[in-house]
């Protein structure tokens, strides 16, 4: 007997993807998820801001990499 | 930083015809991967061009990644010669399409599109199925997760509709 294919959902969570999240969000409504977006990008750019002021001699791209290292620890 | 409301509304209420798609056409479905630009495809009929061109000097549209100074108006006639463009606006970074890799023209993509009410009016949003095939026709790895997190989202609605409880 063949097996069964796997469901786009357990595909999903063998990745790695908490489908919780994807539960929550199908929740909102398309404004709240637009909404939800921007405030991430707004919080981005807030954590750039921070970035310079920790590290104003990196590029962009090394500030934000020791940023991610320093929240690891 | 861009503005992604205030884009989607500028766009409808200068008569843009376009479709959403890319990354915040994901978000729109519910994807929890952030994106950081508004993708459009947009209708390459002159009338729409011409609207188009208006808004984005109004905007000031400028090529994003080009060396400054580049001189550079995106005014109809630059937009018909071309196809794909990425700008950086005053409302932050905006990409338009004319041709949607593995998807087609405006015309092909807007088939593959659903009409969603979203801030106070009617945008259309590729549907699930066009972003994945548009993203596995990329097939950049980075993608992987947000086709999963497309495929897992369509069949949680599957399931809902199954069961009659949307």
């Amino acid at each position: 007997m063949s097996e069964q294919p796997k469901s786009a959902i357990e595909r999903a969570k063998e990745y790695g993807i908490d489908v919780t999240l994807l539960e929550s969000s199908l929740r909102l409504t398309v404004d709240q998820r637009i909404r939800r977006l921007q405030d991430w990008i707004i919080f981005q750019e807030e954590i750039k801001k921070v970035r310079k002021q920790l590290y104003p001699d990196q590029s962009e791209h090394d500030a934000s990499r020791k940023v991610a290292e320093d929240s690891d620890t | 930083m861009t503005q992604v409301e205030k884009l989607l509304k500028i766009l409808t209420r200068e008569r843009i015809e376009f479709v959403v798609i890319g990354g915040l056409a994901a978000n729109i479905h519910g994807v929890t991967i952030p994106t950081y630009d508004v993708d459009i495809c947009y209708n390459r009929a002159d009338e729409n061009l011409q609207r188009l061109s208006l808004l984005l000097k109004r905007i000031h549209a400028t090529l994003r990644g080009a060396p400054p100074g580049l001189p550079f108006q995106p005014d109809a006639v630059t937009l018909k010669a071309g196809l794909n463009f990425t700008f950086s606006t005053d409302l932050g970074d905006l990409d338009i399409l004319g041709e949607v890799g593995g998807i087609g023209f405006y015309a092909d993509v807007k088939k593959c599109a659903q009409e969603v009410a979203m801030l106070g009016a009617k945008v259309f949003v590729l549907d699930i199925s066009a972003i994945v095939k548009a993203k596995k026709f990329a097939g950049r790895r980075k993608d992987e997760e947000m086709i999963l997190q497309l495929e897992a989202l369509q069949e949680m609605e599957q399931r809902k509709e199954q069961h009659g409880d949307s």
